[in-house]
């Protein structure tokens, strides 16, 4: 009987271990995930803010150099499509941080996406003529840093 | 029966920009991938001509890559800044397909930008450098 009940215990004992292994397991695969998308939306973050920068910082005349004109292309190219990764990657983000405890952070990060893409491709984007705007620069700037700091939250919390 | 329009087939595989020429009488070009050369060739024309019950179907993402804001408000919303149409009305006239996902972002830019826009405040000049 005593041989009985030391089997049931350990078999218990064996598969309460089990059950907190796989939750914790989960939980690091969980963390894990949202630490590496988290880093990749940051590295984004910082190429849109220097692409979308020297962009609305250049004065895009309609005699500039055909080197500029061709830079100007490049930085088009790049912005659009950092914009998209930036896009993919909050929503992916959004989609694993799904709990109480990011709960502002989900709306900043969805605000985000929709603000920056009508202020890096708004008004006189991909015109011929762009003259520099440093009050743009500067409104990029602050947007993407404020985000970054959202981000970099959610990084530490998940190390 | 609804309209399909295929944007990068029917009108430009790389929609840039917001107009014609802002600075005709100069060299430069006339760009006609711009949002007034989309709204004023294509889109006015194919609302203008739908039926009590019909729609235009617009396809989004065939060839084409991805639309600056720009190019968006010029296109859509200028129909209701320029008094062609009120936001109400339009949207009600209008629908997105695509297979990429990604593209419902410029469809809920596109309906933003036609519900923020005032109705007749500004009249159209065309940058056309004819």
């Amino acid at each position: 009987m005593d041989l009985l009940k030391a089997f049931f215990l350990v078999v218990i004992a064996s598969f309460s271990a089990f059950v907190f292994n796989y939750f914790h397991w989960k939980l690091q695969e969980k963390s894990k995930s949202i630490f590496s998308t988290a880093s990749a939306l940051k590295e984004y973050l910082e190429l849109l803010e220097e692409k979308s920068i020297l962009y609305w910082a250049n004065d895009y005349k309609a005699d500039c150099s055909p080197t500029l004109k061709q830079e100007k292309k490049i930085l088009e190219i790049e912005i659009t499509s950092s914009l998209k990764v930036v896009r993919t990657l909050t929503r992916e983000l959004n989609s694993i941080i799904q709990d109480k405890v990011y709960k502002s952070e989900i709306v900043k990060l969805s605000n985000f996406s929709s603000n920056i893409y009508d202020l890096v491709t708004g008004d006189e984007f991909e015109e011929e003529v762009i003259p520099s705007d440093f009050k743009r620069c500067s409104k990029i700037s602050i947007q993407t840093n404020g985000i970054k700091v959202i981000v970099l939250k959610v990084m530490n919390g998940n190390r | 029966m609804n309209i399909d329009f295929d944007i990068g087939e029917q009108f430009s595989k790389d929609p840039t920009g917001r107009f014609y020429n802002e600075y005709k009488g100069t060299k430069m070009k006339n760009n006609l991938s711009s949002g007034e050369a989309f709204r004023e060739e294509k889109l006015r024309g194919l609302l203008n001509n739908l039926n009590a019950n019909q729609k235009i179907n617009f396809i989004l993402d065939n060839d084409v890559e991805a639309y600056g804001s720009s190019f968006l408000v010029e296109g859509f919303a200028g129909i209701v800044k320029y008094g062609y149409m009120e936001a109400d009305s339009m949207l009600g006239k209008i629908k997105f397909t695509y297979t990429d996902q990604d593209f419902e972002f410029y469809e809920n830019k596109i309906k933003q930008y036609i519900k923020e826009a005032k109705f007749n405040c500004k009249e159209y000049e065309s940058t056309k450098d004819e």
